[in-house]
C-alpha cells in the first residue's frame, strides 16, 4: 500500500467520503466486472458494488490491516455476491420458471448476434456473449476463482486469502474451471477461432 | 514417475507460474517429452487468451453519483450516531449513577428519599435504599462517579437482592404470541394496559380492537404532557448472520433508526434482568460468513419510522424470518412527573445551602451536577417519548 493510498485510508476511517472514493477509484471498474463474472448480469453487479462499498465504508474504521486492503475489499464484494446468488437460489426454489425464461433469454440474445454482420465490433461482441455464456456455465465457486485471477490478476496466495480457503484449493479450482472452459470453448471453434487467435 | 495426470493438474499452477522450483522443471521435463500434455499446454493458454481478452466492462454511467449519495447519508448517519452516543451512554448509563448518587447524597444530607421509577434507575434507586446499601458512603460514589456506573448499579442491586426481582420482571415480557409480523407492525401503537405496581407498562398483544380503543382513549385524555418508554423486541433468523445484519443496518438506516451500539449491554441487561444472554461483541460482526454468532442490534426509531422498519425489514428478509416479540410501551409520566419534583427540591435545598454562610462549596457543586443529571434525564425521556427502542437479536437458522 502506497503512502498516500494510507493517508486516504486514515482520511476514509475518520468518515471522509471524498477521501473513500479516490481510495476506492482505482477497484471500482475490477470489482465491477468480478461482480459481474458472479452474478452474471451488469445491473445486478452495478448494484452488488455498491452495496459492498457502503459495507466497506460502513466498517472501514474496524478494518484493522493484517490483510491488505485490496484483499479485504475483493473479499467483501465476493461475499455481498455470493449472497446474492444464495438469495436467488432461494427464489428459484420457488419460480422456476422464471430461472428458465432468464437462461431462454441469454440464448436468444445469442442468436440474434449471429446474425449480425461480422463487422469488428459485431465480432467482439459476439466473441463476449460466448465467453459470458461459458463462464457462466461454471459452477460459481469456479467462476469466482477464474475472476480472482484471470480478470483481477490475484496470486494464488491472495484469492486464498479472499476466500478463506487454502490454496491447494485454489489451484484445483482454477484448473478445474479452465479445463470446462477449454471444453465450452473449444466447440465453439469454428465461430472464432481463426479471427481472434491465428 | 508422475502420471499424465497428476501433470494436468498442476498445468494451471504451471501458467500462472505459482509451482515451486522442483514442481516446475518436473513439469517442463514432462512437457518437452510428452506430445499430448504439451498440446494440451497450448490449448489451455490459447484459451485463456480468449477469455481474458474480452474487453472488461464499462461502469454505468450514474455509478459514482449513486455511490456518493448513498456515502453521504452512510456518513451523515455516522456523524448523527456519534453524537447521540454520548447522549445515548447519558440516557442508559447516568441516571443509573445519579438515582445512586442523589440516594447516597440524600442520605449523607439527612434529607428525604424521592424514589425514582425509571426503568433502570429503579435496580439502582431500589437497591441504594434498601438497608444493605446504606453503607455506601457518599464519597465512594463520588469516586466512582466517572467509572463505569452501571458495574456500580449491578453491584448496589446485588446487596439488595430483595428488590431486584420485582423491578426486572415488568419489564421482561418477551411475549412470543404478542403478535406476527403483520399484527404488531400495523397495531404497534395499540397497546394494552399491565399495572406492574410503579407505573404502568402497555403490551401490544395483537392489537386488538380494545388495543386501538385504550390507545385512542389515552390519546384523548386530557393530561398536559405523557411520556412513555416504548420498547420493541424483533428476532430475525437468517444462515449469514453477519450479511443480514448489515442488511437490517442499512434498512434501519433508510428509515432513520440510529443505531446504538454503546447501549447494548446496558439495554439488554435491563431489559433481560439477571438472564444471561449472549452480547456480540462489535468485532465480531465482521463481514466475514464464516462466523456464525447471535447478533444483537439496538436501534432507535420513531414511531412511525418504526413500522416502516418493520415492514421494509419483512419485506427484504421475508415475513418467515421475522419473529415480533413484545412491543412494551412504559408510561413514564409519573416518574418523569416525579423527577421534576425532585429536580425543584434540590434546587430549594441548594438555595437553602447557598444562604447559609458556612455551608460546604463541594455539597453545592454535587447537588447542582446531580440538579443538571436529572433535568437531563427528564429532557431525555421528554425528547425520546416519541421513539421506539428497538432490540433486534439476529439468529443462526
Amino acid at each position: 500500500m502506497g503512502q498516500n493510498e494510507q493517508y486516504l485510508l486514515r482520511k476514509a476511517k475518520a468518515g471522509d467520503v471524498a477521501a473513500f472514493e479516490e481510495l476506492v477509484e482505482s477497484y471500482q471498474k475490477k470489482l465491477f466486472n468480478l461482480a459481474y463474472r458472479i452474478v452474471g448480469n451488469p445491473e445486478d453487479a452495478a448494484d452488488m458494488v455498491q452495496e459492498a462499498l457502503i459495507r466497506i465504508f460502513r466498517s472501514i474504521a474496524k478494518f484493522k490491516e493484517q490483510s491488505s486492503f485490496s484483499t479485504w475489499i475483493y473479499r467483501i464484494t465476493t461475499n455481498v455476491c455470493l449472497d446474492e446468488l444464495r438469495k436467488r437460489k432461494n427464489k428459484k426454489e420457488f419460480s422456476l420458471d422464471q430461472e428458465i425464461h432468464g437462461e431462454d433469454g441469454d440464448m436468444k440474445r445469442q442468436i440474434k448476434s449471429d446474425d449480425i454482420l461480422p463487422d469488428n465490433a459485431a465480432e467482439r461482441e459476439e466473441l463476449r456473449e460466448i465467453v459470458n455464456s461459458a463462464i457462466n456455465s461454471l459452477p460459481e465457486d469456479q467462476r469466482v476463482v477464474i475472476s480472482l485471477r484471470d480478470i483481477q490478476g490475484l496470486t494464488y496466495t491472495e484469492i486464498s486469502q479472499v476466500l478463506d480457503c487454502p490454496e491447494g484449493t485454489v489451484k484445483s479450482r482454477i484448473n478445474r474451471a479452465r479445463n470446462a472452459l477449454k471444453n465450452v470453448l473449444s466447440q465453439k471453434r469454428e465461430l472464432f477461432f481463426e479471427e481472434y487467435v491465428r | 514417475m508422475i502420471s499424465c495426470l497428476g501433470f494436468r493438474e498442476n498445468m494451471s499452477a504451471y501458467i500462472d507460474d505459482e509451482l515451486n522450483e522442483v514442481e516446475r522443471l518436473s513439469f517442463e521435463e514432462h512437457i518437452r517429452d510428452c506430445r499430448d500434455c504439451e498440446r494440451e499446454l497450448d490449448e489451455m493458454t490459447r484459451i485463456i487468451g480468449i477469455y481474458t481478452s474480452v474487453p472488461q466492462l464499462e461502469l454505468p454511467a450514474d455509478f459514482h453519483a449513486e455511490l456518493h449519495d448513498k456515502l453521504l447519508t452512510v456518513a451523515d448517519r455516522k456523524a448523527k450516531k456519534d453524537s447521540s452516543i454520548q447522549k445515548t451512554k447519558n440516557f442508559f448509563f447516568s441516571k443509573t449513577f445519579a438515582s445512586i448518587a442523589a440516594a447516597a447524597l440524600l442520605i449523607f444530607l439527612g434529607g428525604t428519599f424521592v424514589r425514582f421509577g425509571l426503568f433502570s434507575s429503579k435496580m439502582a434507586a431500589d437497591s441504594a435504599m434498601a438497608p444493605a446499601a446504606k453503607g455506601m458512603a457518599t464519597e465512594e460514589a463520588d469516586a466512582e462517579a466517572e467509572a463505569d456506573s452501571f458495574s456500580m448499579a449491578q453491584a448496589a442491586s446485588e446487596d439488595a437482592g430483595e428488590s431486584k426481582a420485582d423491578m426486572s420482571e415488568p419489564l421482561h415480557m418477551d411475549d412470543g404470541s404478542a403478535g406476527d409480523y403483520n399484527s404488531a407492525g400495523d397495531d404497534a401503537v395499540g397497546f394494552r394496559s399491565i399495572d406492574n405496581g410503579s407505573g404502568t407498562v402497555e403490551v401490544d398483544r395483537s392489537g386488538t380492537i380494545e388495543g386501538r380503543k385504550a390507545a385512542l382513549s389515552m390519546a384523548e385524555m386530557p393530561k398536559s404532557e405523557m411520556f412513555y418508554n416504548r420498547m420493541a423486541t424483533i428476532t430475525v433468523t437468517a444462515d449469514e448472520l453477519a450479511d443480514v445484519a448489515e442488511k437490517v443496518r442499512l434498512i434501519a438506516i433508510e428509515n432513520n433508526g440510529e443505531e446504538i451500539e454503546e447501549a447494548q449491554q446496558a439495554l439488554s441487561d435491563t431489559l433481560k434482568g439477571a438472564e444471561e444472554i449472549a452480547i456480540q461483541d462489535n468485532e465480531a460482526v465482521s463481514y466475514s460468513t464464516v462466523e456464525q454468532i447471535p447478533t444483537q442490534i439496538v436501534f432507535v426509531f420513531s414511531q412511525t419510522q418504526y413500522e416502516r422498519f418493520v415492514n421494509d425489514l419483512g419485506d427484504t428478509l421475508g415475513a418467515a424470518n421475522i419473529h415480533m416479540g413484545a412491543f412494551v410501551s412504559e408510561d413514564m409520566t409519573d416518574t418523569v412527573n416525579s423527577m421534576i419534583e425532585e429536580s425543584e427540591q434540590i434546587g430549594l435545598q441548594l438555595q437553602e445551602l447557598q444562604n447559609k454562610e458556612k455551608a460546604g462549596t463541594d455539597e453545592i457543586a454535587m447537588l447542582k451536577q446531580l440538579k443538571e443529571e436529572i433535568d437531563g434525564q427528564v429532557e431525555m425521556v421528554r425528547l425520546g417519548s416519541d421513539f421506539v427502542t428497538v432490540t433486534l437479536t439476529i439468529n443462526p437458522k
